[in-house]
């Protein structure tokens, strides 16, 4: 088993937030004022208690996953949830390599055919995912230390452009996209669902993953919208990719702008989250069937999420019905919550011998 | 080993191959756009675009400058939007444009009476292009302004950005970068500043308009004079459209009000002290609003800056009474320009460029949300109180 510390798997979540707040939300859902300050806030603390069914099934079943402790009680049983489970996270796969692959033909590469842009994300996460949790929390590690730099230069060589002026002391002007923006920042937190599957496989106390990246996440998201807002004030509300523009406007010495570089590491960044999404399809797949090998399931997988990626970016309407769904946060809260709070009353937990025998 | 040879011969296999997925220009087949002139042709309703693009073949060989040479080519493009003529420009060309390196986009008279953040939307949703671009309006067509070459700095259009950034610095204009327009754009009064950029002739040995020189008198030599560009007042949008035109004193005292002024030359005229010039620096202005006891807006536009005497003028430094009346009539001059300012543009072009509104929000922002309506005129009719307060210095001691 590919065993990571709650440490590591923060910093994967960290990564995967960083990457959804980047490329993956609408822009119309950043915009100019105090409502989305109070929207990261509120969302925060709806995350935390959305995730109290997962920690509490952690702490019952003693480190299992909800599959786990499912099966116990019934494999049809946990298979089927397992399924429900998994066209979720298909979903979220789906719709994350979409938005990579929308992101780089906007700022990258505008030519990117959908099929070498799909292939290649895929291709490289599923390799990552192959390698296991283990490397791709390795791999985050790099990519949140390389961003938090980039992240400290956009701001010291912007400090100019910021405008103090832009802020103002009203916290809810617009109560209508204040509750979408909690809806959606909500939605943005698909680590739920990696973290209903992996932290069986996290070797210390599993809830620290979760404390741990919800605080740090919620201070860089709450420093990156101030940025938003004292360098574009209400222009903000216009632009799709905000941070993009704002590396594109800071230079140093050596380069005269930072959008390259910074795009590149959203990049890998993405590529560690659409990694942890497909790590957790192969663990669902080995606890459900009992399997002690992913390889073949996870090329399956992959060709699966090609031919959707196909088929939903083939149509901008397909794409903007799959980003609808996804940012209601009913897809999430099935999974991340319902689901886990079902197995919370109906799992079985290991008989006490049998659990010493597993950990010896 | 093993694996990490493995893992070596695959990326660089991928490197190889991947490459060829990807449609790529090489260097020499782009058109490495350096400034950019957009004008719009109301009767055919259409816009052209012309730009100075990078010579890569100039004289002093394929990979040196050489900058005796204006070191550019012009191409122009015409269409339906900004879009194809770009497009129509880079066909003429018979290069790929490549707007990353663009520094200056000059926009036509006539297209100032259209919606000015269309046409800037081009160049911020194009991630190509680049956003610290300054953006400038031509007298007439943005054409004619292209069609100017400089033989100094190693392109052309360098002369132009120097122009632009040392009469920012200096005082005499509001220089702004396309994504900062964009931002003065989405307030509620649509309101925005370009530089105002216009053909003047100079004798060909020196750098004085010919129209404000001795060519002028006449009288004199027939002198040889060239072509040359300057700076002149700027143009003032509003409802994202011109809405007027301002000269070069409004320009100044709008620097003074957006709080942009790094540091400003008085000189000052007195019947007996003859000519002192004070310099002002550190110069800082602070817009509050505030409600007088009809509880009326109105705004206190508030100048402090340190000044310096950099021509005494006669005057000795232990003559308290003649410096005291010096700097007084320092910040008259800087009032008078600073209220000019608000009559141009504020009172005659209905345009708040100087963040009335921003100011209003940092302060009482439940008064905008009451007066969302008709917030635009109440900003355009609120008195604006102008002071300054300037602090002399001598021998880095402040004096009075």
């Amino acid at each position: 088993m590919n065993r990571i510390s709650s440490k590591q798997l923060a910093i994967a979540f960290i990564v995967s937030r960083l990457t959804t707040e980047m490329i993956m939300i609408p822009g119309e859902l950043i915009r100019y004022g105090s409502e989305r300050f109070v929207a990261i806030l509120v969302a925060k603390l709806a995350v935390l208690i959305l995730y109290l069914p997962l920690l509490f099934l952690t702490v019952k079943f003693k480190g299992d996953n909800f599959l786990t402790a499912a099966i116990r009680r019934n494999r049809i049983y946990g298979i089927i949830l397992s399924l429900l489970f998994g066209i979720v996270l298909l979903s979220v796969t789906v719709n994350s390599v979409l938005n990579l692959q929308l992101y780089i033909t906007d700022t990258l590469i505008g030519e990117l055919l959908l099929i070498s842009g799909t292939a290649l994300i895929i291709a490289v996460a599923l390799y990552g995912a192959y390698k296991g949790a283990s490397s791709i929390t390795r791999t985050a590690v790099f990519a949140v230390s390389v961003f938090a730099f980039l992240l400290l230069l956009i701001f010291v060589t912007m400090a100019d452009k910021l405008d103090f002026s832009y802020l103002y002391p009203v916290f809810i002007e617009d109560g209508n996209y204040l509750f979408r923006a909690v809806i959606s920042e909500i939605s943005c937190n698909s680590e739920m669902l990696v973290f209903a599957v992996l932290c069986k496989n996290i070797t210390d106390k599993p809830n620290r993953a979760v404390y741990y990246s919800l605080a740090v996440i919620f201070v860089i998201l709450e420093i990156v919208n101030l940025l938003y807002n004292l360098i574009f004030g209400p222009y903000l509300n216009e632009l799709e990719y905000p941070l993009y523009v704002i590396s594109s406007l800071s230079d140093v010495v050596v380069f005269q702008r930072l959008d390259g570089i910074d795009a590149i590491v959203w990049l890998l960044c993405g590529i560690i989250k659409i990694s942890l999404l497909f790590t957790s399809a192969g663990e669902l797949y080995k606890t459900s069937l009992g399997k002690r090998k992913k390889g073949w399931f996870l090329a399956i997988y992959g060709v699966l999420t090609l031919i959707l990626c196909m088929l939903i970016g083939s149509d901008r309407r397909y794409y903007d019905a799959l980003q609808m769904i996804i940012h209601s946060a009913i897809p999430l809260v099935f999974a991340g919550v319902v689901i886990p709070l079902a197995v919370l009353f109906t799992g079985k937990k290991l008989p006490r011998k049998e659990k010493e025998n597993e950990e010896n | 080993m093993k694996k990490i040879s493995i893992a070596l011969m695959l990326s660089l296999v991928l490197s190889l191959s991947l490459s060829g997925c990807v449609r790529y220009v090489e260097l020499s087949d782009r058109a490495i756009v350096q400034a950019l002139g957009i004008d719009y042709i109301p009767d055919r309703n259409i816009y052209r675009i012309s730009m100075q693009y990078f010579s890569q073949t100039s004289e002093g060989g394929q990979n040196q400058i050489d900058k005796t040479q204006p070191n550019v080519l012009k191409s122009v493009g015409e269409g339906d939007s900004i879009l194809t003529a770009a497009k129509n420009a880079s066909i003429l060309s018979g290069k790929d444009l490549l707007l990353s390196e663009n520094r200056l986009i000059i926009i036509g008279s006539k297209l100032c009476n259209e919606d000015l953040s269309r046409t800037l939307q081009f160049f911020i949703s194009n991630y190509h292009s680049h956003p610290k671009t300054y953006v400038c309006a031509a007298e007439n067509t943005a054409e004619e302004l292209i069609d100017i070459r400089f033989k100094e700095g190693y392109v052309s259009s360098q002369r132009l950005i120097n122009l632009i950034e040392n009469a920012s610095s200096e005082g005499h204009t509001v220089a702004d970068y396309a994504y900062q327009i964009m931002s003065s754009l989405c307030n509620s009064t649509g309101s925005a500043y370009l530089p105002k950029l216009k053909i003047s002739e100079q004798k060909t040995d020196g750098t004085v308009p010919k129209e404000s020189g001795e060519g002028q008198k006449g009288g004199g030599e027939e002198q040889e004079t060239e072509k040359t560009i300057v700076l002149d007042g700027g143009v003032v949008f509003s409802g994202k459209r011109k809405s007027g035109i301002i000269d070069s004193d409004a320009a100044t005292g709008l620097q003074f009000l957006s709080n942009r002024m790094a540091e400003y030359s008085v000189t000052v005229n007195t019947e007996d002290y003859n000519r002192s010039t004070i310099t002002l620096f550190s110069v800082r202005t602070a817009i509050t609003p505030g409600f007088n006891e009809e509880s009326e807006l109105y705004f206190d536009i508030s100048v402090t800056a340190d000044g310096r005497f950099d021509e005494r003028g006669g005057i000795s430094e232990t003559d308290t009474e003649k410096i005291i009346s010096v700097k007084a009539r320092a910040e008259q001059e800087v009032t008078a320009l600073m209220e000019e300012a608000v009559m141009q543009i504020r009172d005659n072009c209905h345009s708040d460029i100087f963040g009335l509104e921003k100011a209003l929000r940092h302060h009482y922002p439940e008064f905008i949300a009451e007066n969302k309506k008709n917030i635009t005129d109440i900003l355009l009719s609120a008195p604006c109180i102008v002071k300054v307060k300037c602090n002399t210095f001598s021998l880095g001691l402040e004096s009075y």
